[in-house]
């Protein structure tokens, strides 16, 4: 058994495998360390709701470790997964034909990666297993596992993602991630500037104006293109209160000023009106705005889900390639870390179903789902498997609703009616699952909409 | 250090025989050459703290083979001779280079019409190996393009190349065979009549170097200093001017697209050429992912090197178009970079042995797939006195391999630690970077002889390890 990836999720599958009674475990980690991005997260808030604990990032990652390790988990850090050393597998006609094609959005197909239309047939059987390519320290090198867990996490676009026009100075760009690890590392904090313009106003935004405090730097701007911000109600007037930091609603960072390496101001212009202002500073953190890592399940042809740009799985893990499985913020790009620790959790007795012999779900039921649902996960159902982690879907959303009903539907047969209350973009959307003992192996795709 | 400032003399005491001005991919190939040649006492002086940091580095990356070239300029001479003369070097040194040729593709019928003109203008440059393309055939070599194709020319020779590395390998090579490169030193002020009997002196912040030939690979401010070099002749009065050109600087700008969108492009990918302008291409890049771009826009600020929101915008919409699937795939990288264009269509490069100056002006989009045979021309012309004896030459550097056509260093047994994931860049070639002769002054210098910080993330994950490497390195430290 291989998992890719050792953060929360990946950490937390590998434990939760050997738990029930998996075999050889192993964690690759490309990082010197495992523990994924909570080691560079001083604040507390972590471990709520999988350890019932309240505890700070890195502690919180070295909880995940330390227990990994008790359970006997191999963790090979400073080991990249370069690639499918199995090949590239044909997506034919049995998948096509399958779930595995669809969900997402109903405004867009998936995005599949591949467009040689060979024979039907599957990955690489549980009997031939997985062969991954890696690169550790010693050089290249190969590994074989009955199956793969891709939890690879994801990252926040960078600046040049998001088109944003201007100079480029050499310092001073950063995203929320790489501030966190600049201003926690000593060697590194004084990269930190002092007047920043933040871009993002959704949680993470909120924790970079805490890391850039603590590293001495003042947060002059929040710019967000949404109508207002998307943190809970204390976190905003504490950083109001405490910061003096305010926020820019619908309005876009546009251009970055600063042609002698160093950043000297942004321009931001307000959407609708058009107006532009300069503001002076010397950092701008792009924040939020996440994208899966999903390097791996993109070379290996998985569906990916054209909303969140993750692999498309059902309640079990299981992805469109047979023996690898999905999990974490791959998955559902960004949940809360404790989150994703239990979805790691949840995957295992997919998994472990697997490595015992069973089948792979070959047509799972799609779901679809219609704006301003951006995109739910699991994308897909697979009937007798149970309920998701945590008996809950997640979701997300574009815009602000102020009192959705979501209505789920299978073939004109409604399925399910829920309150959900008020959604903010960029928060997750927290959906019941209880629906899915009533959906329908043949009825093609279920549909979700807000009302 | 080469670049160490001496305030306690500010005047050195032995002229050099030739002083190149400009560290970009010409400069450093002129005093290559120079290093080559029986001129024992050459030096490059660079007004930026880094060579190579300016238009060189922002091109398109693409060693032409000059088909499309205007027969009889100097500068298809020229292109045709470095084509080769680059294409060896890089075999010789390392320096990543696909051969992957290029499809001219036509959208048009009055594009449809220009390719057999163009099939004629190849020949005429000596270039006998295009072929004319059917729609049929130009979907069975690039797949993924969007509908619309009528036809098009293929140039088997067209290849890519890494932009960065020859500037280093040029640096380098000249070094080891003792000419010196300094950096951050802006040229103030030339004056004719140096010390010792030599014909230039050069003023800089901290120091005058003095010299007997004065090389102005400026790029840029190639017409700045031709005019110091006129005024202090008294030739910018009334008199007949050498260069007698304006640089303007013409913005371009490319857009660089995550590698998993490279399966969508085989080819460099051009459009067929107006009269008017070259196009955009839409290319692979040796570093694994899709370049596309230039746009091209003239300018009058040579320091505005920023990319516009309109920029971006027509090369994400033309990118589309060419190839619908590049919508799905993240950005990477925008820039731009500042074609030095003149109001000549061809180069300026005149080499006057009375006043003992060559000037190497007008070098617009064809620098880096020429910059080795305009250094063979130049210094030929300057008659340096004929190419040292082999033995007493280095051998040319071997870099390290930046592309991803060939065994990367994290391929290798032994390799040590990734650093930078995305690009995956071992600990072991920062520090042999910072150990370089010309070690990296900034991040952005890193990245050029590395590709360290120059993938998806931007930072997001390994900043601060990129960093603390960079800054606590025992050369950084010594400076």
């Amino acid at each position: 058994m291989v998992v890719v990836g050792g953060g929360p999720s990946g950490l937390a599958a590998a434990t939760a495998l050997r738990q029930q009674g998996a075999g050889r475990v192993a964690v690759l980690e490309r990082e010197r360390d495992a523990g994924g991005t909570p080691r560079h997260s001083a604040h507390t808030g972590f471990g709520v709701r999988d350890l019932h604990r309240v505890m700070s990032g890195p502690r919180y990652a070295s909880t995940l470790v330390a227990r990994a390790r008790q359970w006997g988990v191999d963790l090979l850090c400073a080991t990249t997964v370069t690639g499918w050393a199995s090949g590239e597998p044909r997506t034919g006609d049995a998948i096509r034909a399958g779930g595995w094609t669809s969900g997402g959005t109903a405004a867009g197909d998936a995005i599949s990666d591949s467009d040689d239309a060979g024979p039907a047939g599957h990955a690489p059987t549980s009997t031939g297993g997985q062969r991954l390519t890696i690169a550790s320290a010693d050089g290249p090198g190969e590994i074989t596992a009955s199956a793969v867990v891709l939890a690879t996490g994801c990252r926040e676009r960078p600046r040049a993602a998001r088109a944003v026009a201007g100079d480029r100075p050499g310092r001073g760009v950063l995203t929320t991630g790489a501030l966190q690890q600049l201003a926690m590392n000593a060697m590194t904090q004084a990269q930190v500037g002092r007047r920043a313009v933040v871009v993002g106003a959704e949680h993470v935004s909120f924790s970079a104006v805490m890391t850039l405090a603590h590293a001495g730097c003042r947060t002059v701007a929040l710019v967000t293109e949404h109508r207002r911000h998307q943190t809970f109600a204390t976190a905003r007037v504490g950083a109001a209160l405490r910061w003096r930091a305010p926020v820019h609603t619908s309005s876009r960072v546009t251009a970055i000023i600063g042609r002698h390496g160093t950043v000297e101001a942004v321009e931001i212009t307000e959407i609708g009106t058009a107006r532009v202002r300069r503001i002076e500073c010397d950092t701008v953190v792009f924040s939020g705005d996440w994208i899966p890592d999903h390097e791996l399940a993109r070379i290996g042809r998985l569906t990916i889900d054209p909303g969140s740009r993750g692999p498309v799985t059902d309640q079990g893990g299981h992805t469109s390639r047979e023996g690898v499985f999905a999990v974490g913020n791959l998955v559902h790009p960004a949940e809360a870390a404790d989150v994703c620790s239990l979805a790691g959790r949840a995957v295992a007795p997919a998994v472990v179903a697997y490595l015992r012999g069973g089948s792979w779900p070959a047509a799972p039921v799609a779901i679809v789902c219609d704006a301003p649902l951006l995109w739910v996960a699991p994308g897909a159902i697979t009937l007798g498997l149970g309920p998701p982690g945590r008996h809950r879907l997640i979701a997300r959303v574009d815009q602000l609703v102020r009192s959705a009903q979501l209505v789920v539907e299978q073939d004109g047969r409604l399925l399910d009616r829920q309150r959900l209350g008020r959604l903010v973009p960029t928060r997750p959307v927290e959906i019941d699952a209880g629906w899915m003992a009533g959906v329908d192996a043949a009825a093609g795709p279920v549909t979700m909409r807000l009302r | 250090m080469a670049e160490a400032v001496r305030s306690d003399d500010q005047r050195d005491p032995e002229p050099f025989d030739a002083v190149v001005i400009g560290g970009g991919v010409v400069g450093t190939a002129v005093l290559r050459s120079l290093s080559r040649s029986g001129f024992r006492r050459v030096a490059l002086v660079e007004a930026a703290p880094d060579i190579g940091a300016g238009t060189s580095k922002a091109n398109t990356a693409i060693l032409h083979t000059g088909f499309d070239a205007t027969p009889g300029t100097l500068e298809a001479a020229l292109v045709a001779r470095g084509y080769r003369l680059l294409g060896d070097y890089a075999a010789a040194t390392g320096i990543a280079l696909e051969r992957t040729g290029a499809v001219l593709v036509a959208w048009d019928d009055e594009q449809l019409e220009r390719l057999p003109s163009l099939h004629e203008r190849a020949e005429a440059n000596g270039y006998r190996e295009c072929r004319r393309l059917s729609r049929g055939e130009v979907y069975g070599l690039e797949p993924h393009l969007g509908p619309g194709v009528l036809g098009g020319m293929s140039v088997p020779g067209e290849a890519i190349i890494d932009p960065w590395s020859p500037v280093f390998a040029f640096a380098a090579e000249a070094m080891r065979n003792g000419a010196q490169v300094m950096r951050s030193l802006p040229v103030l002020a030339i004056t004719s009549g140096g010390p010792h009997g030599s014909r230039w002196a050069i003023e800089t912040p901290s120091r005058v170097l003095t010299t007997d030939w004065l090389v102005n690979a400026a790029g840029l401010r190639s017409d700045e200093i031709d005019r110091m070099i006129d005024t202090a002749t008294g030739r910018g009065v009334g008199g007949v001017r050498s260069g007698a050109f304006t640089v303007t600087p013409r913005r371009g700008e490319l857009i660089v697209y995550d590698k998993l969108a490279r399966p969508l492009v085989n080819h460099i990918v051009l459009p067929v050429p107006s009269a008017s302008t070259k196009g955009v291409l839409v290319s692979p890049t040796v570093f694994g992912n899709v370049m596309v771009g230039p746009t091209a826009e003239d300018i009058t600020d040579k320091d505005d090197r920023s990319t516009t929101a309109a920029g971006v915008a027509a090369l994400v919409a033309y990118a589309r178009r060419i190839i619908p699937d590049l919508a799905g795939e993240e950005i990477t990288a925008t820039y731009t970079g500042l074609r030095a264009a003149t109001e000549h269509a061809d180069y300026q490069i005149v080499v006057d042995r009375e006043r003992r100056y060559a000037c190497i002006g007008g070098i617009r989009s064809t620098g880096l797939t020429a910059s080795l045979a305009i250094a063979e021309h130049v210094v030929a012309e300057m008659g340096a006195g004929g190419e040292r004896s082999p033995g007493e030459l280095a051998p040319p550097p071997r870099m390290a391999n930046l592309g991803e056509a060939t065994t990367r260093r994290y391929q290798t047994s032994g390799c040590g630690p990734i650093v930078c994931h995305c690009e995956r860049v071992t600990r072991s070639e920062i520090l042999e970077a910072m150990a370089g002769e010309l070690p990296p002054v900034d991040l952005d210098g890193l990245r050029r002889r590395t590709r360290t910080l120059a993938g998806r993330c931007q930072g997001f994950f390994c900043l601060a390890d990129v960093t603390s490497l960079f800054t606590s390195s025992p050369v950084r430290a010594s400076h």
